[in-house]
């Protein structure tokens, strides 16, 4: 009863001092990469020249995620193979995006917070560096439709 | 449109090994009810008990200094908030309001609750407007009908399920025009409540006020019957001996719909349902409540037929020690939403009307996510319910030592413990499997 009554509290008293340090989230990272790390590369295909020192996130863990949207239907292939919803990736790993609609849209990775312009029938590519943790959406801004998940673990 | 778990933010937690957290959930409250009915064969938690507060802090903390400080700051946030969703900038990215009313208001209610007390009774600004008005009109606080016992947490109830179905289901529910709306709204309504029945309408009637209440039973800190400040067993707030009308519906509410947000983001749901359907989530999450309400009210009936007590009085005496599987479900559930998405309402807060304002020094932050990683995040939620259900099994078994026959108790328990063991494999599933 002790232990249960004292873990309770401590759990408690810990979600309150998260929230006091929780304060103001962190800085933007400087120069409109939206990853925190730096080790975010632009919206489009051409990736920035690798840096010297960006540690173990430069590994060449790259994984290709295609999508393909047309009249609301969508399907996903994750380094070619059929993937169901969710596209699971560990941390750290590069995420390669390319997404098809058949009408003109926006794509928008949350949390992460990417978006890509698309017109329809051609495909849009989008580089992410997958260092939060967690389960994210990537959805069509217009049309509403879920494209997939992205877990990152 | 968005659809977003929670109704706001985009971002949910890495789902846990199920297989593990279910079975190891299940037989910790399995083993705990085993060990209550052996080691704990008499009353333990009194009403009655606990350490009263040195009188000099008890003084300081009930200080109408104190009272009035609190009121004018959640005013002053309360206004604060509608002002900048109305007039502030459109869209939940760059409008704090949202972020205020889902993330910093609904789930801080809870800490601030179960730690400090009924705080939400004594800022409410509900209540501080009530007040102003009637001073002004000079019309009799007290109301001019009393409200009917038989309402109970009816209201409450009734506003839970609204709020919960706003928070989602709701289609453009992070719109921060329609938050600015509905906080006027729901204000209008109860205060317009308040003037006929009185000021007591808050207690029970506001949803809000009446969340906090209950959670505030599990506080280590309460009031005993004479009104002296005492330190407490957390848990002694739940034995209240009589029913309150409506408390089931409340607790069921606030546990169900937990559950259903758990549901939509099983890999299951997103599967086979269309996220933005409405009636999809209205049925999914009349659903959700429905089963803990029936599972609930099932227990209680086997129990009552076992032990040869009144089936009608059983499910109101207990309702209270849902409150604890309520809290265990929502800190799980909503412990990284509040401290990762909590952290937009601070960072919008330095820029409140998008003029390019630098107020807290934060404008133009992002959340940190390492704030809650993913393994403080999977411990919380698998501590948070799995003890949710111990707190309450224990709760229901001093309560059921109180109240029923001695050597039937075990055998009117049992039914109860295996609600408890199936709502916490339940809740596990729901909450954390993929």
């Amino acid at each position: 009863m002790r232990g249960v009554r004292l873990r309770t509290v401590v759990m408690a008293v810990a979600i309150g001092v998260a929230v006091t340090l929780a304060g103001c989230g962190e800085p933007a990272a400087p120069s409109g990469g939206t990853g925190g790390s730096g080790g975010t590369s632009g919206t489009g295909t051409a990736k920035s020249a690798p840096a010297t020192f960006t540690g173990p996130s430069r590994k060449p863990d790259v994984t290709v995620v295609s999508a393909t949207v047309s009249r609301g239907k969508v399907e996903i292939a994750q380094n070619g193979v059929n993937a169901q919803g969710r596209v699971k990736v560990r941390r750290g790993a590069t995420v390669r995006i390319t997404v098809t609609t058949d009408e003109a849209d926006e794509f928008h990775l949350h949390g992460y917070d990417r978006t890509l312009k698309l017109s329809p029938g051609r495909p849009g590519t989008l580089d992410v560096v997958a260092d939060k943790t967690g389960v994210f959406e990537a959805e069509l801004h217009h049309s509403g439709a879920r494209v997939f998940e992205l877990q990152v673990s | 449109m968005e659809v977003l778990a929670h109704g706001l933010g985009g971002r949910t937690d890495l789902p846990l090994d199920a297989v593990a957290a279910i079975v190891g959930g299940g037989a910790a409250v399995a083993a705990s009810f085993l060990a209550l009915t052996v080691a704990w064969r008499r009353p333990r938690l009194r009403p009655e008990g606990g350490r009263p507060v040195p009188a000099r802090i008890a003084r300081a903390l009930d200080s109408p200094a104190l009272t009035w400080a609190g009121r004018t700051v959640a005013l002053a946030a309360a206004v604060f908030v509608v002002v900048v969703a109305l007039a502030g900038p459109g869209g939940e990215k760059a409008n704090l309001a949202p972020w205020a009313l889902y993330v910093t208001f609904w789930v801080g209610l809870v800490p601030a609750s179960v730690l400090l007390g009924p705080v939400w009774r004594r800022v409410n600004p509900l209540r501080t407007l009530h007040d102003g008005l009637c001073r002004i009109t000079r019309a009799d606080p007290a109301g001019r009908w009393p409200i009917p016992k038989r309402l109970g947490y009816w209201p409450a109830a009734a506003w839970l399920t609204g709020f919960v179905w706003l928070e989602l289901v709701a289609p453009h529910r992070s719109d921060p025009r329609l938050v600015g709306v509905l906080i006027i709204a729901y204000g209008a309504v109860n205060l317009a409540l308040a003037r006929v029945c009185g000021r007591d309408w808050f207690t029970r009637g506001d949803g809000f006020e009446a969340y906090s209440n209950l959670l505030a039973r599990m506080c280590p800190v309460g009031r005993r019957g004479d009104g002296t400040l005492v330190l407490r067993t957390p848990l002694t707030g739940l034995m209240r001996v009589t029913g309150e009308p409506g408390l089931v519906a409340a607790a069921c509410v606030l546990i169900g719909s937990t559950g259903f947000d758990g549901i939509t983001r099983t890999t299951y749901w997103r599967d086979n349902v269309d996220p933005g359907s409405l009636s999809a989530g209205t049925l999914g999450l009349a659903a959700a409540i429905g089963v803990v309400t029936v599972l609930y009210l099932a227990g209680m009936r086997v129990s009552a037929a076992l032990t040869g007590e009144a089936a009608g009085e059983l499910p109101g005496r207990f309702a209270a020690t849902l409150l604890p599987i309520a809290l265990g479900y929502t800190v799980a559930h909503y412990f990284s939403f509040f401290v990762l998405e909590g952290q937009m309402t601070f960072i919008l807060a330095s820029d409140p009307f998008g003029t390019g304002l630098n107020l807290l020094g934060s404008t133009g932050h992002r959340i940190d996510y390492d704030l809650a990683g993913p393994t403080l995040t999977a411990q919380v939620q698998v501590n948070a319910i799995v003890l949710g259900h111990i707190a309450a099994t224990i709760a229901a078994h001093d309560l059921a030592l109180r109240t029923q026959p001695a050597h039937r108790t075990v055998r009117g328990q049992l039914p109860i413990a295996v609600v408890m063991v199936a709502l916490t494999c339940a809740g596990l599933f729901a909450l954390l499997s993929g």
